[in-house]
C-alpha cells in the first residue's frame, strides 16, 4: 500500500515528461515545416529575378545599380553557410531592393505597359504576399517553440534535448516603417 | 431618388396598403373576440379536455391569416417598386426571390451539417462589384432541439445577411474565421487547427482556424484583419467568414428583415430609400474588405 505513492508519483512524472518532451518535438517540427515552406517561396523568389531583371533592364537604363545590386544578393542569399539570421537579414534587403525597384517602375511608362512586365510584377506582389505571410508563420512558429525552450518545466526537457533558440525573421525595414507622406508629396 | 416611373405607382401600392391594414384591423377584431372567448371558457370550465388546443388552434389561424396579409403585400411592393428601382438604381445587379441554397450556406462550412435542421432564405442579388463577382441574401437556419418533455422546437442558428463572394487570391485549403469563445474544451479540440495571428484587436475578437498555417496568413494580412475588424464594428454583430477555394463566405448575423417594405409606414421615396441603403451597405463588405484588389496573379 504504501508503495502506491511513489509509483503514483512516477507514473505521473514519467506521464509529464513525455508530453513535454512530445510537445516540443511537436513544436520544433511545426517550425521545420514551416521553415520548408519559406525556403520553397525564397526559391520561387530566386528563379523570378532573373527573368525580372533581364526584361526591365533595357528599359530602366537609370537603375543599372539597382539591378546589379538585385543580383549580388540574389547570389549572396544562394550562397549559403552563413548563419540563418545572416540569411534573413539578406533576404530581407533583398525584398527592400525589389520593392524600390516596383517603385522607381513609375517613371517609365513604356516597361509599366508591357505585358510580360504586367505579369512579371504580379508573380512578384504574389512571391511577396506569399512570403511575407511564410514570415509571419515562421516567426509565430518561433516564438511558440522559444516560450516553450524557457519556460519552466519545459525548458529542463528541452535543455536535455540541447534544442537551440529559433532566429526571428524581422521583418524588412520598409515594411516596419511607415511611408512619409509629407515628404512623398514635397518631392 | 427612384425613378419617375415607380414614383407613379407609390399612390397604387399606397392604396392597396391601406385596403391590407383594414383587412387586418377586421381579422384582428374577428380573432381576438374568438381568443379571449376560448380563454373565458377554459378558465371556467377547467376539465374542459386538451386545454390549450383551442388556444393553439385560434391564435395559429389569427398568424396565419395577418402573415398571410403581410406576404401578398410584401410580394407586390417587391414587383412593383423594389424590384424595378433597384435594377435602375443598381444596373448591375440581378435580383432572384429564392436565396442561396441549403448545399452553398453549408459549404461554407461556418456552420454544422448536423445544427442546420430548417433552413430557408430570399432576396438574392448578385452581379459583379467592381471585378469581383458576388450574391448575397437573406438566409435563416434553424436546428431542432429536443425538449424535457420529449417534444421538439426550432432554434435559430443563424438569421442575417450571407455573402459569397470571389476572393482576390487563389487558395488551396480553408480558413474560418470565428466569433472568439472562450470555450475551453473547443479550444482543446481545435488547437491543431487554430492559427494565433499577430493583430491584438483581431485576435480578441476572433479564432481563426485553418488547414494551412501560412494559407490563413496569406489572406490575413495585416491589413485584410484589420478591415474585418472595421467590418465587426460597422455592423456589431456576430460576423463569421470563411476563405474556401478562390472564395469567401461571409455571415453576418441581422434579426431584422432587410429588403422588405414596412406596412406600417406610408409608402414613398423613403421606403425605397431605406432599402437602396440596405443593399449598398451589404455591397459595401466588397470595398471594406477590399476585394477588387487584383495586384495578385489571379484576375
Amino acid at each position: 500500500m504504501n508503495l502506491l505513492i511513489p509509483i503514483g508519483i512516477v507514473a505521473v512524472l514519467i506521464i509529464a515528461i513525455i508530453v513535454i518532451y512530445n510537445g516540443l518535438i511537436s513544436k520544433k517540427n511545426s517550425l521545420d515545416s514551416v521553415t520548408s515552406t519559406l525556403d520553397i517561396i525564397l526559391q520561387k523568389r530566386y528563379d523570378l529575378i532573373p527573368n525580372l531583371v533581364s526584361s526591365v533592364r533595357e528599359y530602366m537604363k537609370h537603375e543599372a545599380g539597382t539591378l546589379t545590386e538585385i543580383t549580388r544578393l540574389r547570389e549572396a542569399v544562394s550562397d549559403g553557410g552563413s548563419s540563418q539570421a545572416d540569411r534573413f537579414e539578406k533576404e530581407n534587403q533583398l525584398s527592400e531592393k525589389l520593392k524600390g525597384l516596383s517603385i522607381s517602375v513609375e517613371n517609365y511608362p513604356d516597361l509599366k505597359a508591357s505585358d510580360n512586365f504586367i505579369q512579371l510584377q504580379r508573380s512578384l506582389n504574389e512571391i511577396e504576399e506569399q512570403l511575407s505571410a511564410a514570415r509571419r508563420a515562421y516567426n509565430a512558429s518561433a516564438l511558440n517553440l522559444n516560450n516553450a525552450r524557457e519556460q519552466f518545466p519545459s525548458n529542463i526537457i528541452a535543455g536535455m534535448m540541447k534544442l537551440k533558440e529559433a532566429a526571428y525573421y524581422e521583418a524588412p525595414a520598409g515594411v516596419q516603417e511607415k511611408p512619409d507622406v509629407k515628404a512623398l508629396f514635397n518631392s | 431618388m427612384p425613378e419617375q416611373a415607380v414614383e407613379a405607382r407609390f399612390d397604387e401600392l399606397e392604396q392597396i396598403r391601406n385596403e391590407a391594414n383594414a383587412k387586418k384591423n377586421r381579422i384582428h377584431w374577428i380573432f381576438g373576440p374568438i381568443l379571449f372567448a376560448v380563454l373565458a371558457v377554459l378558465l371556467m370550465y377547467t376539465s374542459f379536455p386538451f386545454p390549450f388546443m383551442g388556444v393553439i388552434v385560434v391564435a395559429g389561424g389569427w398568424f396565419y391569416f395577418i402573415n398571410k396579409e403581410n406576404e401578398k403585400f410584401g410580394k407586390l411592393f417587391k414587383t412593383k417598386v423594389m424590384v424595378p428601382s433597384l435594377l435602375k438604381r443598381f444596373p448591375h445587379l440581378t435580383y432572384h426571390e429564392k436565396g442561396i441554397s441549403k448545399e452553398h450556406f453549408l459549404t461554407s462550412e461556418l456552420y454544422k451539417i448536423s445544427k442546420v435542421d430548417r433552413y430557408k432564405s430570399e432576396d438574392m442579388f448578385s452581379g459583379v462589384h467592381g471585378k469581383t463577382k458576388f450574391r448575397f441574401c437573406e438566409a435563416h437556419a434553424e436546428e431542432k432541439r429536443k425538449n424535457s418533455k420529449g417534444g421538439s422546437s426550432y432554434h435559430t442558428v443563424f438569421q442575417g445577411v450571407y455573402m459569397i463572394a470571389d476572393f482576390n487570391k487563389s487558395l488551396k485549403g480553408t480558413t474560418r474565421v470565428l466569433q472568439a469563445s472562450d470555450n475551453f474544451i473547443k479550444k482543446l479540440f481545435n488547437r491543431k487547427t487554430q492559427v494565433s495571428l499577430d493583430h491584438p484587436e483581431f485576435e480578441e475578437i476572433f479564432n481563426t482556424y485553418s488547414d494551412d498555417q501560412i494559407e490563413a496568413r496569406y489572406i490575413l494580412s495585416p491589413a485584410m484583419m484589420e478591415r474585418i475588424v472595421e467590418l465587426q464594428s460597422r455592423w456589431d454583430e456576430d460576423i463569421r467568414i470563411s476563405f474556401i477555394r478562390d472564395h469567401v463566405f461571409i455571415a453576418i448575423h441581422h434579426k431584422k428583415n432587410l429588403f422588405e417594405a414596412n406596412m406600417k409606414k406610408e409608402i414613398n421615396a423613403d421606403q425605397v430609400k431605406r432599402i437602396y441603403e440596405e443593399v449598398e451597405m451589404c455591397l459595401s463588405i466588397i470595398d471594406l474588405l477590399d476585394l477588387n484588389t487584383r495586384i495578385w496573379t489571379k484576375e
